[in-house]
């Protein structure tokens, strides 16, 4: 039980071993490599930052090649499925692997950038084939639109502009003395009227207006004008909103054999989408048949990103141009892995205890049943390196407040069961085990207090007796939702933690102690647990006892009163601080009604479960008019639902709530937090188990 | 926030006032007979009234806390989907107010008889009943909302630093000790009748 302890390690070689070194470190996985400081820092090798950048490079390639295939390919990765295996030995001579993976991605992401380019080709060629529809009625030569004498102008106007507006401006009349009192109201002729009241009349124009087609928008229309008309026309039009339109694309040329109209352009294209939208297709189809490449590029990744990690490592290492440095942290207990790992190099090594000045890190290691634990703890934060581990001491606390939280038979053993079966048949990182594990344990905590307070389901043998027999069976065991059994509950609470709060001191205590401040450990702690003793003797006991009890007491407060503002000047200042030091009776009491919240999300549970078994043998009590079979059938679904809510609610309230009593009434009292957490070198694979030659713990 | 509170309280004393009035009634013409007024004014239905006011004002103040905190987290989240697992955990906090509230309200149906089927109560009795559910009541409608935005903060304290849920759930479990304190009146007040 405890913050593993540090040894400083230093570290001599060739740096012809450099790679062998770090690979048979991150196997070991006991070393921390620091940056070696500024007196060994004399050598660093260009090569080195080129392999970092170049390793880089290729995972970012190997990346983007795998998120191309993840889009196509159907996934194969998920919490319920195992990762693959592969073999420690292959991740130290990956060469080959990677320069293939490297092979593959270029080829993934050529046909990648094939397939996007095909995509904006056929999204360019049916904007065109769209454009081109309103003219298919033209049945004009399309790429040759004049005569020697006449030109035929294709354009757009707004479908909002009457087209007589049109032929009188090419007439050079008004439109007003054209229809004469019949005067258009729409606002596109208001709009424009003003102007053309005061524009003097121009010479009509020999031209010829046919309307091909007409949409919401726009009117699609010919016009047929003299060649030297053209200018003068078009200048007449714009102020309508008229628009000249080239309808064929800019690098569009007919193929042979093809009349030269505007529907047979639109075949064409429509042709050439097909082809597009095809290519396309295949460009598909190829990226789906690459599921092999996936594993081979996921290999390589998994190889780099190792790779990665190490050549980021030697970057720290200092040293001569032939020799190498290194210096670390490295867990006392680990140093005989450390060795049998360093036997096979030329190398110098030593170690050496930290000293005060130094950011060692934290590694916590207990006992194996404990481990899950540390979980708790860390979700609060690492305790100080040279601190307290409070692991194993908040394990016993945590397991039965949240057994008491969670009182149940079956649910802990859902939930046991659960857990077991996750940890066997899953893959999971470090952090999700110990999370899975720890609920597993409480699980077994569960299930003791549902003994005790004869949780099976809530109620559910009494109810289903009572329901569907009319027996007053009840399972042995306190009923929880007696008067009797609230008070039992809530002594527990309580008593739960007056435990923790009286443990929490003495952890307080003893780091005083080891500390040397002896005497605030006596003064600060020690006379608290006077006061509490005596006054918990006076109120106990009677007679003799009870006096002794309050002599006890008065002893207790006056070493608070007298010692609690010692660090403060002058008299006044000491005997208001002593007077002050009294006040965290507040304190105390706050938190250990807090306590309370054991009862309450207890209450709520078993309440829950309760109302869901009323609700269940609702369907097969006597009264009930569904039918005794149905309501049979009926039954396990109502339950089946409203326990596994009732379980996922409370499970996330126990949780939080036993950890909030853990890190602010338990760990408020003694724990110094901020420790750094250890960080050895270790190989890392996101899309494999690696298989490991020898096992390390 | 206030007006409400103080709206629930005065709806609360007319009530009070309201279930006085049939006992002047009775002393001045003494019939036995039920009258439309019995029938609302009697101590189940006071107790019940109690019950609503458990469930009701604490989910009522559940429904919003979960609803700022799972605004937010759905923001957060659409930055970082990674997040969206851990923010489960604490947009569901806020939710036990109303399961306190729940609790309250059942062991009410339970204590008045409404349960067993023999629900027959004094005034007196239903009154107590209606007093006794309102701690948990009030406090679970504020408290819910005020941890809510605890939640809400904390979620974008670990959008930022990924290190620190256990602290983000810490926050927001604080403020639930008051709705526990009021839960653990109420069902004493209760259990103890």
């Amino acid at each position: 039980m405890a913050i593993s302890k540090m040894k400083k390690l230093f570290l001599a070689t060739l740096r012809q071993d450099e790679e062998r070194l770090m690979a048979a470190l991150s196997w070991a996985g006991c070393v921390e490599i620091t940056p070696c400081g500024e007196a060994f820092a004399g050598f660093a090798p260009e090569s080195r930052q080129k392999g970092i950048a170049e390793v880089s490079v290729q995972q970012k390639k190997l990346g983007d090649a795998l998120l191309i295939l993840d889009g196509v390919l159907p996934p194969d990765r998920g919490l319920f499925k195992r990762k693959e295996r592969l073999a420690q030995a292959l991740f130290d001579s990956p060469d080959k692997t990677v320069a293939e993976a490297l092979t593959l991605a270029d080829g993934v992401a050529a046909v990648a950038a094939q397939k996007e380019a095909l995509l904006l080709k056929t999204a360019a060629l049916r904007r065109e084939i769209e454009g081109l529809a309103p003219w298919c009625v033209c049945e004009e030569s399309a790429d040759r639109m004049f005569t020697r004498r006449t030109e035929l102008l294709l354009g757009t106007l707004p479908a909002a502009c009457p087209l007589f507006r049109l032929t009188a401006a090419l007439n050079g009349t008004s439109p007003e003395t054209q229809d004469g009192a019949n005067k258009p109201s729409d606002k596109f002729s208001q709009a424009k009227s003003g102007e053309d009241d005061n524009a003097p009349a121009a010479a009509p124009l020999a031209a010829e207006v046919l309307p091909l087609f007409c949409d919401k928008a726009k009117q699609y229309l010919m016009i047929c004008v003299l060649r030297e008309d053209r200018d003068e026309c078009l200048s007449r039009l714009t102020p309508l909103g008229f628009v000249r339109a080239d309808p064929l694309p800019a690098d569009f040329s007919f193929p042979e054999g093809v009349p030269h109209s505007f529907s047979a352009a639109k075949d064409t294209l429509a042709a050439q989408l097909a082809t597009a939208e095809a290519e396309a297709k295949a460009c598909l189809d190829d990226l789906k048949g690459r599921a092999n490449d996936r594993k081979i590029l996921r290999q390589a990744a998994d190889f780099l990103s190792t790779k990665f990690l190490r050549l980021k490592a030697a970057d720290r290492l200092g040293g001569s141009e032939h020799t190498l440095f290194l210096t670390g942290w490295v867990p006392e207990k680990a140093l005989g892995r450390l060795e049998k790992t360093l036997a096979p190099f030329d190398c110098a090594w030593e170690t050496e205890d930290p000293a005060p000045a130094d950011d060692v890190p934290v590694l916590l290691s207990n006992k194996k049943i404990f481990t899950p634990f540390e979980s708790v703890v860390e979700m609060y934060s690492l305790p100080a390196y040279g601190s307290f581990d409070p692991t194993p001491i908040m394990s016993v606390f945590y397991f039965f407040i949240f057994g008491l939280m969670l009182g149940d038979v079956v649910y802990g053993l859902i939930l046991s069961l659960a857990c077991f079966v996750a940890l066997k048949k899953l893959d999971l990182g470090r952090g999700a085990r110990n999370l899975i594990s720890l609920f597993g344990v409480c699980g077994i905590s569960c299930m003791i207090s549902g003994v005790i307070f004869s949780g099976y389901l809530g109620n559910l043998p009494g109810q289903i007796a009572s329901s569907a027999a009319g027996s007053n069976f009840a399972m042995p065991g306190i009923d929880l939702l007696t008067q009797d059994g609230i008070f039992i509950f809530i002594f527990l609470s309580l008593g739960m933690g007056v435990l923790q709060i009286l443990t929490a001191m003495g952890i307080k205590f003893y780091m005083l102690c080891r500390k040397g401040e002896v005497f605030a450990a006596v003064f600060d702690v020690g006379s608290w647990y006077v006061i509490f003793l005596g006054g918990a003797l006076s109120v106990l006991l009677s007679g003799v006892g009870q006096t002794i009890g309050i002599a006890v007491l008065i002893l207790g407060l006056a070493m608070k009163i007298t010692t609690a503002g010692r660090a403060k000047k002058g008299i006044f200042g000491k005997i208001t601080g002593g007077l002050l030091g009294l006040y965290d009776i507040v304190g105390y009491l706050s938190d250990l009604v807090s306590y309370m919240r054991i009862m309450a999300l207890g209450l709520a549970s078993a309440v829950i479960a309760y109302v869901v078994n009323i609700l269940a043998t609702l369907m097969i009590s006597p009264g009930f008019s569904v039918g005794t079979l149905i309501g049979w059938i009926l039954l396990p679904v109502i339950l089946l639902a409203g326990h596994v809510i009732n379980l996922a609610l409370n499970l996330l309230g126990c949780f939080v709530h036993d950890g909030r009593l853990q890190y602010i009434e338990f760990f408020g009292r003694f724990f110094e937090d901020g420790g750094r957490p250890f960080a050895p070198l270790m190989p890392e694979a996101n899309y494999h188990v690696i298989e490991r030659e020898e096992e390390s713990d | 926030m206030k007006k409400k509170v103080i709206l629930i309280l005065s709806l609360v004393l007319a009530l009070v006032v309201l279930a006085a009035l049939p006992s002047f009634a009775a002393a001045e013409e003494e019939t036995a007979s039920l009258t439309l007024w019995d029938f609302f004014y009697n101590g189940t239905t006071l107790s019940l009234i109690g019950a609503f006011f458990a469930v009701a004002l604490s989910g009522i103040g559940s429904a919003k806390g979960v609803g700022i905190a799972g605004q937010t987290a759905a923001g957060v989240v659409a930055e970082d989907p990674s997040l969206g697992g851990k923010f489960i955990a604490l947009e569901a906090l806020p939710a036990t107010q109303g399961i306190y509230g729940f609790v309250a309200g059942f062991l009410v149906m339970i204590k008045n008889g409404v349960i067993a089927g023999n629900a027959d109560l004094s005034v007196a009795d239903g009154m107590y009943y209606l007093f006794a559910c309102l701690p948990i009541g009030v406090v679970g409608l504020i408290s819910a909302i005020h941890q809510g935005k605890v939640a809400a903060a904390g979620m974008q304290m670990v959008a930022k630093q990924k290190d620190q849920f256990g602290k983000a759930i810490t926050y927001a479990a604080v403020v639930e000790t008051y709705a526990i304190l009021a839960l653990l009146i109420s069902a004493l007040l209760i259990f103890l009748h």
